[in-house]
């Protein structure tokens, strides 16, 4: 130390000394005659008083914080701040400075990166690089942007620089990478590096960006994109795309690219009751108006969950029909944001230039834009018809109108005239648009043609002069195709060019209220919305199968992990049954709802003969027990109307054998050996619901829901009348206990505490047979599943059941 | 209740509107900007007493001369409720009525009887539907 050590705390004590005290004024004029309060000089004299108080107290707070690093808002704080003053704002540097060699901090900062080469060693990097890239037949000397598309076969991810390529031999970066390492936590998933969650705490912040202001984005890069394409006619495109959507994108306002579709994905190979792959997106490539199309294309773009399902299916329906197909995963990149803000921050990165005169389609074009700049103030997207599209080839590199402007219309529209945009929407087939070159390899290659890089651009900006714009250079400066699409749940997708994705990305995140969203905020997002999420909320495919097993597989680590005192004993919980867990407390157990379901049919069948598959285990004895005591059920599976009923893929079933023996943990008891399910277990039809708790309490993943017994259910319809400030409590002797594993009927997915609701909220899977409308007295006919009710929702490891009210959604 | 400065509009007066048999989507009227924090808008699920405090806590840091409460069609009677309570505890409330269009979309469409009327081809249609609205202006 440069200074000795009494001189440092007697600095410190008169430094503390100082912010906490405070001056006060003590004569008192106001009371001048000492009789009455003069009170605008009263309140006068503690002006000064007061502002003493508040000074202080700023002065108290920041006198805690030490050092300059410290004094950095949330979001502007970086990890090697501490040593390395370049991660301290500019305004901080020279105090950080003084700070480090005061205290002897060695600078770091000259060491923080690898000194750029030059001379030989450059020449020796360079060349090193160049044969790196030549792995993939790429020209020397072309390490800018290239387009990674593959005809009718599967691209090659790109190979990246040498330098990072020993991080990315089994996984692909997002073009943001390098970005989100410094902000996000980020997981391997799908062949790909996928930001989870921002490293800064952020479930109330995103939920009031996407609610109140601001907007979240995401790069969704990592989704699988394919467009498929017929240069003689498009009906062979639709036949391809109408097997994977069960004919539903063969509708005009599809083909002809006013609107996008979105839904679930289907295998047309396999039996309706289990064709669901997972959901996805088609957009056909807008004919041109002066139908001179030489291509027809379409634009599939789906979760990459279950490309391995869905490649060998394109690739054989396009061999049936004729087309050929793109692999344009690493070739279109995309963004997404959602929020009141979204479009407001879209048309502050998206500048166009003006279209080249002599084009065919010019006043159709310059209406289009038209039609984009009136929306640029409109703060909800909902406002907007449903699935519209706004393709553009002429956007100029967002990084010359950097920092990014909100465009100004010469005539703000009202919220009236607005309207009238809307209504006429279809109209004057501003709707639909016009060939995009984002579908072809060429339009691609072509807008990464003098793409600037970072280092020339801020050339330009320095030749331009302090406070000059920089102007698009018609003849130079390429001009980038992208298509902009508005989702079902009122966010927008920016589809555009790989290598455009980061210029964009950057542009966006410096618009003020934008923040950064990963896996997790989507997921929360759409469990505010009450949208199941894919994959974890739905069981029904394989993706969501997988997912779960690999989300039960993780709790049940960190459940071991943990010391045998303070784990939850899930064999002590107390239910109907006894003690222990129904089923397998780490996940939603969906073998174990078909075996009850299946036991529940076949005991029905054998009412004497049940006795016989007692087996010694006490626990399983009294499950079979309380089957004889059971109430006719009447609905067997194939009473059920088929069309909106979802059913976990048998085969799916079959596999969690071999899942279970996995793990051979005897500490949780099971109450049903999985074991021992039968290879005819029955399919289990379920529908999805929406749960929300009418009293107290927060649903939780893997909660277990059950149906209302039909001999409690008066008490349990007492309960709907109270109000939820009548605090309906398991401590009451009143309150009707958990129902018996009998009447299981589903379990939640995703379960939280819902800010937008202000509620529990969960959204879950019932078995369709509890669900049939009641009243239907013909048995005859199928039953009609019914659109709510109530159900009563129990957490795993807790013995209370709470009344919910479930609604179908989906 | 001042109508006075209530502008003349355009007309309004409704088009010939057959039934559409089909799927309705129901979309928010188009907001313009961020809604100001010294506007409060009551919807038709907000609880009553929700409201009220919602009401209450912005009037103690309100620094315009009043307060806006504003409800559409479904929920018009709910703020008028809460203006009477407003008055009851002792506020200067002010009401005003006006309309406001908003965009049904009908998707979907089966039978073709008023087809003739939307001069497009396409299997959508679009049309404004006209709502009321009603703004309290609570004082401060």
């Amino acid at each position: 130390m440069s200074t000795p050590r009494t001189d440092g705390r007697q600095r410190k004590r008169a430094k503390l000394n100082d912010a906490r005290s405070i001056l006060v004024q003590n004569s008192e004029r106001s009371l001048a005659d000492n009789r009455h309060l003069m009170v605008p000089e009263f309140v006068q004299s503690r002006q000064y008083e007061i502002q003493q108080l508040e000074n202080a107290m700023i002065k108290s707070r920041n006198s805690s914080k030490k050092r300059a690093f410290q004094l950095v808002p949330r979001v502007l704080r970086r990890r090697a701040a501490s040593h390395n003053i370049k991660r301290v704002p500019k305004r901080l540097r020279s105090r950080a400075r003084k700070e480090m060699k005061d205290d002897n901090t060695p600078p770091k900062d000259k060491f923080a990166r690898a000194r750029a080469k030059r001379g030989h060693s450059r020449a020796i990097e360079m060349a090193k690089e160049q044969a790196h890239q030549r792995l993939r037949n790429r020209p020397i000397l072309q390490l800018s942007s290239a387009d990674a598309t593959a005809v009718n076969s599967l691209a090659r991810p790109p190979l990246g620089k040498l330098r990072f390529r020993g991080r990315q031999k089994k996984k692909t970066w997002l073009p943001t990478h390098v970005w989100h390492a410094k902000r996000a936590h980020i997981e391997t998933k799908w062949g790909f590096s996928v930001p989870t969650a921002p490293t800064l705490k952020c479930y109330r912040p995103t939920h009031k960006a996407d609610n109140v202001e601001g907007a979240v984005v995401w790069d969704t890069s990592y989704y699988s994109t394919f467009v498929i394409q017929n240069s003689e006619s498009i009906s062979s495109v639709e036949n391809v795309l109408s097997s994977l959507t069960e004919s539903e994108t063969s509708k005009p306002k599809f083909l002809s690219g006013t609107k996008c579709w979105e839904g679930l994905l289907t295998d047309p190979d396999l039996k309706p009751s289990s064709k669901i792959l997972g959901p996805g997106l088609i957009y056909y490539s807008p004919l041109q108006l002066a139908k001179t199309a030489k291509q027809y294309s379409a634009i599939v773009r789906f979760h990459p969950s279950i490309l391995t399902t869905m490649v060998p299916l394109i690739q054989r329906l396009c061999k049936q029909f004729g087309a050929s197909y793109y692999d344009c995963r690493y070739s279109i990149g995309s963004i997404d944001i959602s929020g009141p803000k979204s479009i407001t921050a879209l048309s502050m990165i998206i500048k166009l230039a003006k279209p080249a005169d002599g084009d065919a389609d010019t006043e159709f074009k310059l209406a289009k834009e038209r039609l984009w700049s009136n929306l640029t103030r409109l703060s909800n997207t909902a406002s907007l018809p449903t699935s519209v599209v706004f393709g553009f080839n002429n956007v100029i590199d967002p990084r010359l109108s950097y920092p990014p402007r909100r465009p100004s219309p010469k005539k703000p529209m009202t919220s009236d005239e607005l309207v009238d945009v809307i209504v006429d929407w279809n109209k004057d087939k501003v709707a639909s648009g016009f060939e995009n070159n984002l579908f072809t390899m060429d339009g691609r290659t072509a807008s990464y043609k003098n793409q600037a890089t970072i280092k020339a651009i801020n050339r330009r900006r320095t030749n331009a002069g302090p406070g000059k714009k920089l102007v698009h250079n018609t003849n130079k400066d390429p001009l980038i195709p992208i298509v902009l699409i508005k989702r079902l749940n009122n966010s927008w997708t920016l589809l555009t060019p790989w290598n455009w994705v980061l210029p964009f990305w950057f542009s966006l995140n410096h618009i003020p209220h934008i923040k950064l969203g990963g896996l997790k905020q989507k997921h929360q997002l759409s469990f505010e919305k009450t949208r199941l999420f894919f994959p974890d909320d739905y069981p029904t495919t394989d993706s969501g199968w997988k997912c779960e097993h690999e989300k039960s597989t993780q709790r049940r680590e960190q459940w071991f992990k943990r010391p045998k005192g303070k784990r939850v004993a899930y064999h002590k919980v107390i239910t109907a049954e006894g003690v222990g867990e129904i089923g397998d407390p780490f996940k939603c157990d969906w073998t174990t709802l078909a075996l009850i379901k299946h036991r529940k049919a076949s005991a029905l069948k054998n009412h004497k003969n049940t006795q016989d598959s007692i087996s010694s285990n006490s626990q399983d004895a009294n499950f079979i027990n309380s089957h004889l005591n059971l109430q006719t059920a009447k609905n067997s599976p194939e009473n059920i109307p088929s069309r909106s009923v979802y059913y976990i893929r048998k085969n799916i079933l079959d596999l969690t054998n071999d899942y279970e023996t996995e793990s051979t943990d005897s500490d949780h008891n099971v109450c049903i050996d999985t074991d021992k399910v039968e290879s005819e277990v029955p399919q289990l039809p379920l529908i999805p619901v929406k749960i929300k708790y009418l009293h107290r309490g927060v649903p939780k993943s893997q909660a277990r829901i059950y149906c209302v017994p039909k001999t409690k259910a008066n008490k349990w319809k007492t309960l709907l009348t109270q109000s939820p400030n009548n605090h309906a409590d398991e401590t009451n002797h009143e309150y009707p206990s958990c129902p018996s594993s009998d009447y299981l009927a589903g379990f939640v997915t995703t379960g939280e505490f819902n800010l937008k609701e202000g509620n529990g909220v969960a959204v879950g899977w019932l078995s369709a047979e509890d669900c049939l409308a009641e009243g239907d007295t013909d048995e005859s006919l199928p039953k009609r599943i019914s659109k709510e009710g109530i159900c009563i929702v129990r957490n795993i490891g807790s013995s209370v059941g709470r009344l919910a009210k479930w609604e179908r959604i989906l | 209740m001042p109508a006075s400065n209530r502008q003349a509009r355009p007309s309004t007066a409704p088009r010939a509107r057959g039934r559409i048999n089909g799927k309705l989507i129901k979309h928010p009227p188009p907001q313009l900007g961020q809604r100001p924090k010294d506007t409060i808008q009551i919807g038709s699920s907000t609880p009553f007493i929700s409201g009220l405090k919602r009401v209450q806590k912005q009037l103690k840091v309100c620094t315009r001369p009043f307060l806006t409460v504003q409800g559409l069609g479904k929920s018009i009677e709910k703020v008028l409720a809460l203006g009477v309570k407003l008055m009851e505890l002792d506020h200067v409330v002010e009401v005003r009525t006006s309309t406001l269009r908003v965009v049904d979309e009908f998707t979907e469409i089966i039978n073709d009887e008023c087809r003739n009327d939307v001069d497009n081809d396409d299997t959508e249609i679009m049309r404004a539907r006209e709502v009321s609205k009603v703004e309290l202006r609570v004082y401060v």
